[in-house]
């Protein structure tokens, strides 16, 4: 173990390293709110919302996929590199955003929306006026549990030579280098402190306008 | 103003309807309240006219048109729509939560403004100190009446009230109830009130429609329904203390009396002792020269007190006072609770409007039973 060697590695290659990592999670974590949301909304809306129930009990689930396998069932589909790296990823950061939306949606106050609709607001404007504000805390709280485990699963990417951090804890692994292992995986732990306690100053924020 | 034609609802998970061919008139400016034991279908019947719920069959009209061909948003803005819980919008602040309306129908701002300032302040809030604030920095009663605020917003003619005072303390309750029936005197609008407490119903309605697995059962004023209730469901639902409350029909506004012998404290303790003589009472109101009240003495004491002055040192204050529009109801338990054959009436703090006694709420009772029975015994010769 030669720890000047480790500090040469973070050095040399971390910064390139990390900004690849922050574009797989960016990228991502992007498209899959964008994904999400919408599915998230449209679950909770006439004539799905009589599922939602079972829907957030299958996305619940389908959280215990191993990252590893959904990196793994991609491979043969897609090939190897950046694309295919971000598909699986964004899949896998698909699930909180979506389940938090629906269970956000579903947790407004009943008589809350019952006098809205009880005034003549359209479903439109409950929507937006209403169930989006009063839903965004939970969302946002999904969109960070979600970056997090992105930031956790993107080091994966490296097996089908998507980039990233991975690279540093996986060719410390074959080569017998510890110090690339530890290099890796401790800047992609701070990586996800950073980005946890980042959303989680949004959250916050959000929380205190809009909570009930 | 709000008619009711044959209404049946029907829920599919449900064996008998919810509410089974329901006809009923609701006169304009009138308060009805739609009263019953749980699952009588008093609240469905309240959303049908809203459309929270749609009706299987029959015709709901509201103002002459049919609830059912109206743009459903459009018939929503113009009722006015309380419920138990409030459901004030927690992130809007009591300003945007009662310019909901207003803004949907795209006032502009400076009248809205204006209008929220006046419906605050005409349900008891400091605009100033509560404009701004969020629901949950109220207390419920507050709450109520920025939800009661919120629905008259936009002067809609009709008013639904689910349950409007059914989560809130009983002293706050009766607070509002007597708030509700001061605004409502001013503001006079055609209101549906649902609740599933009679002395509620009877205090608040100018009609109760009672009912009973989804049928109406009685629909009449709160007099007739004490007085002469249609059946024993009804006489029982009323309960057996019906005679009670009679008295929390009338408001002690009216049967106070005006005219009846007082003291003044400057007086000489012989008139003082010339007034018991005679009066059968063995207690005398004290005014003072002004004609404010200033308390009671009783006569065992004028026969204590020895001197001729000093006699108003044995003037009681009276240990409670009752707002003109409490009612009888309020009176007798104030009484009783005090132990005191009479109440004085006081409008605001200061205003001495008269004396309620006990005798005349008992000859009130009587009398009211009476009536009726001369009533019914000259229908029935006719």
């Amino acid at each position: 173990m030669n720890w000047e060697r480790l500090l040469d590695v973070v050095r040399e290659e971390g910064l390139q390293l990390v900004v690849q990592h922050l574009e797989l999670v960016g990228i991502s974590l992007f498209i899959a709110i964008i994904v999400a949301l919408p599915v998230g909304i449209l679950v909770t809306r006439f004539p799905l919302d009589r599922y939602a129930p079972q829907i957030l009990a299958f996305l619940n689930t389908a959280q215990g996929v191993p990252s590893l396998a959904v990196v793994a069932i991609f491979l043969p589909i897609m090939g190897i590199g950046r694309v295919p790296s971000l598909f699986a990823l964004t899949i896998y950061a698909l699930l909180p955003i979506a389940r938090n939306t629906i269970a956000g949606i579903e947790g407004v106050d009943p008589d809350v929306m019952e006098a809205a609709r009880g005034m003549g607001m359209s479903p439109r404007r409950v929507l937006l006026r209403i169930e989006l504000p009063l839903a965004l805390p939970v969302i946002i709280a999904g969109i960070q549990t979600s970056a997090v485990l992105t930031v956790g699963t993107a080091t994966l990417a490296h097996l089908i030579a998507g980039g990233g951090l991975g690279r540093l804890i996986f060719s410390g692994i074959s080569m017998h280098r510890p110090e690339y292992i530890i290099a890796g995986s401790l800047m992609t732990a701070a990586l996800a402190i950073l980005i946890d306690q980042v959303i989680g100053l949004i959250h916050r924020w959000i929380s205190a306008r809009y909570s009930g | 103003m709000i008619q009711f034609n044959r209404v049946t609802k029907r829920y599919s998970s449900m064996a008998r309807p919810a509410v089974d061919g329901l006809s009923l008139d609701v006169r304009e400016g009138e308060t009805c309240v739609f009263v019953g034991p749980s699952g009588c279908g008093k609240t469905t019947t309240l959303k049908m006219i809203n459309r929270i719920f749609e009706p299987t069959a029959g015709e709901i009209f509201v103002n002459g048109e049919n609830v059912l061909t109206q743009d459903q948003d459009q018939l929503r803005q113009g009722i006015g729509y309380v419920i138990q819980k409030t459901g004030l919008f927690p992130h809007y602040t009591v300003f945007e939560n009662v310019a909901t309306v207003p803004r949907l129908l795209k006032w502009e701002e400076g009248r809205v403004a204006a209008r929220v300032r006046e419906l605050l302040e005409l349900v008891g809030l400091d605009p100033d100190e509560n404009m701004q604030k969020f629901p949950r920095e109220l207390s419920g009663g507050q709450s109520q009446r920025v939800g009661v605020a919120r629905a008259m917003a936009a002067d809609p003619p009709v008013m639904l009230m689910d349950e409007p005072f059914g989560a809130v303390d009983p002293i706050t309750r009766t607070q509002l109830q007597n708030e509700f029936l001061t605004l409502q005197q001013k503001v006079r609008k055609t209101i549906c009130f649902v609740t599933h407490d009679i002395d509620e119903a009877i205090k608040m309605g100018d009609r109760i429609a009672i009912m009973n697995h989804g049928q109406l059962v009685q629909y009449d004023t709160p007099e007739n329904l004490l007085l002469a209730p249609a059946d024993d469901f009804v006489a029982e639902f009323i309960g057996s203390d019906r005679s009670l409350k009679v008295l929390s029909l009338l408001p002690v506004r009216k049967v106070l009396k005006r005219q009846f012998r007082m003291v003044s404290e400057t007086a000489e303790l012989s008139t003082v002792r010339a007034s018991f003589d005679a009066s059968e009472r063995n207690r005398l109101v004290v005014e003072d020269e002004r004609g404010n009240l200033v308390g009671y003495v009783s006569r065992s004491d004028m026969d204590k007190a020895g001197s001729a002055r000093g006699w108003n040192r044995f003037i009681k204050p009276f240990p409670a006072f009752l707002p003109p529009e409490a009612t009888l109801r309020d009176a007798l338990a104030v009484m009783l609770q005090h132990d005191i054959g009479a109440v004085p009436v006081m409008e605001g703090r200061r205003r001495f409007m008269g004396m309620i006694y006990l005798d005349d709420i008992r000859s009130y009772v009587g009398e009211a039973y009476q009536e009726r029975d001369s009533d019914s015994s000259t229908q029935e010769g006719a």
